[in-house]
């Protein structure tokens, strides 16, 4: 079955299977040599066109969350009982220890997401999204908070920079720190939001919201890629029950 | 059924409430950097979405938390997305609230900012005692060691250390929100879904409602 004709979600059915098998590992670290393996293909992606970007981007972050959510189901809650401080302490620190250890596992999969996401344009990273049918309000929401984000913290250091010329003093007394943090915010959420209105405008003026007719259907290669995907996942978290 | 959830879901995500929803999530990163330029002992990471909550209603606060804690994982803070929850409750408590009229006056928008950080504290208290072990990178780590060495359980010194301390964070966001939008012009609030709504007291809705249709009386004559 040629990989290349399977419908986008199938493949990512797939794909998420093959990282599922890494719940067959009882060692983080065979998990995360096993997880880091997946870097390759990311770095491949990062150097080859928009399908094989928008492929590996419909798979790392989904499979990642799948994964996420397992462990947080299998993996169980640490012991309650705390009489003396140093237990509580050493209590915490093994919960926090586990927490960790299962957001490591998230950490090294999305890893490749951040990667991925830090070298594409976002005009790039847009076009794969829309390209995988993912509405284009969403699309344009997702990206935005990407590059609004950064032009927020420029902005915060340019207000506050130019409030300091004019007296501001962040080291006074706390009632008066809090009082200054509004002559810089005002400033600033005003920007944002005129920027706002206008982004709205050219949004709609590009449809952003209309819905695009799809004409993806599922085929029996595409049934059979999921029924597989479904085995491995099943034998995958079942092993971890039994062995 | 499908049309009728795809068109009550653009019924809810005008343009203008999409837009608004990245501002939300930069307010939410963004201010943590003033915060640090001004050394003030609180979080105030959740402005943006309150701000949101007040200009366009419940549904599009409750995106702007979730895409907050999913973008601060992806640049940040990677044990952010353990507090989608808390997100979801913030964004849908302000917005119903403000929806109900809770931003028209300050002492009643006060309270519901009090009352704000008592639910987050509950929401927050199982992600943070069973998956963190009471253990965060806040100074209300101390009050629940302390609360475990007089004989607590470890849910419950969560529980009484957050309801301690968020109410303080969240009844100062809520008011820094009501300084910031009361300040805003009123054709500008207009622009967003529920921005005249929200914000305007019941007498001066009432003069624009009839200065506008005299102004469509004129208009049609």
């Amino acid at each position: 079955m040629p990989i290349s004709t399977l419908n986008p979600r199938s493949k990512m059915v797939l794909w998420a299977s093959i990282m599922a098998a890494g719940l067959i590992f009882r060692s983080d670290w065979s998990l995360i040599a096993y997880a880091l393996l997946i870097v390759p293909i990311v770095v491949l992606a990062t150097r080859t066109g928009r399908r094989f970007l928008s492929f590996v981007s419909t798979v790392v972050a989904p499979t990642a969350l799948m994964l996420f959510g397992v462990y947080a189901l299998l993996v169980p809650p640490p012991p309650g009982s705390a009489e003396i401080v140093l237990h509580g302490v050493r209590l915490s620190a093994w919960g926090f220890g586990i927490a960790s250890v299962i957001t490591a596992r998230l950490l090294v999969i999305t890893a490749a997401t951040i990667g991925f996401v830090s070298s594409q344009p976002l005009t790039e990273l847009a076009g794969a999204l829309q390209v995988m049918k993912v509405p284009k309000a969403l699309v344009a929401v997702f990206v935005s908070s990407f590059s609004i984000h950064r032009l927020a913290i420029r902005q915060v250091r340019q207000i506050a920079d130019a409030q300091r010329s004019r007296g501001l003093n962040p080291r006074g007394l706390l009632l008066g720190r809090i009082r200054m943090y509004i002559p810089i915010l005002r400033p600033l959420v005003f920007m944002m939001l005129l920027s706002a209105v206008e982004r709205s405008s050219l949004w709609e003026s590009r449809g952003y919201l209309d819905h695009l007719a799809t004409t993806d259907r599922l085929r029996s290669h595409d049934v059979v890629a999921i029924a597989l995907a479904a085995t491995v996942v099943f034998c995958a978290v079942g092993s971890r029950w039994i062995l | 059924m499908a049309n009728r959830l795809s068109e009550w879901t653009r019924n809810q995500f005008p343009a203008s409430a999409l837009t608004l929803v990245p501002v939300g999530v930069a307010l939410n990163l963004g201010i943590g950097t003033l915060v640090q330029i001004i050394k003030l002992p609180v979080f105030l990471d959740s402005i943006g979405t309150v701000l949101v909550a007040v200009l366009a209603g419940p549904l599009p606060a409750i995106v702007t938390g979730l895409v907050t804690v999913f973008v601060a994982g992806f640049l940040t803070n990677p044990f952010l997305p353990w507090f989608a929850g808390t997100a979801i409750a913030i964004g849908w408590f302000s917005g119903f609230t403000a929806n109900r009229g809770g931003f028209r006056r300050v002492w009643v928008w006060a309270g519901c900012g009090i009352m704000m950080g008592v639910i987050s504290a509950i929401v927050s208290a199982p992600v943070i005692s069973y998956l963190f072990g009471g253990v965060t990178a806040s100074g209300s780590s101390l009050v629940v060691a302390y609360l475990l060495a007089t004989g607590q359980t470890l849910l419950r010194s969560v529980v009484l250390a957050g309801v301690a301390c968020d109410p303080v964070d969240k009844l100062l966001t809520f008011l820094i929100v009501w300084f910031l939008i009361k300040g805003l012009p009123r054709s500008l609030r207009a622009r967003f879904p529920r921005g005249l709504q929200n914000t305007m007291a019941g007498g001066d809705r009432q003069a624009v409602a009839t200065m506008s249709g005299d102004a469509g009386a004129h208009f049609h004559s």
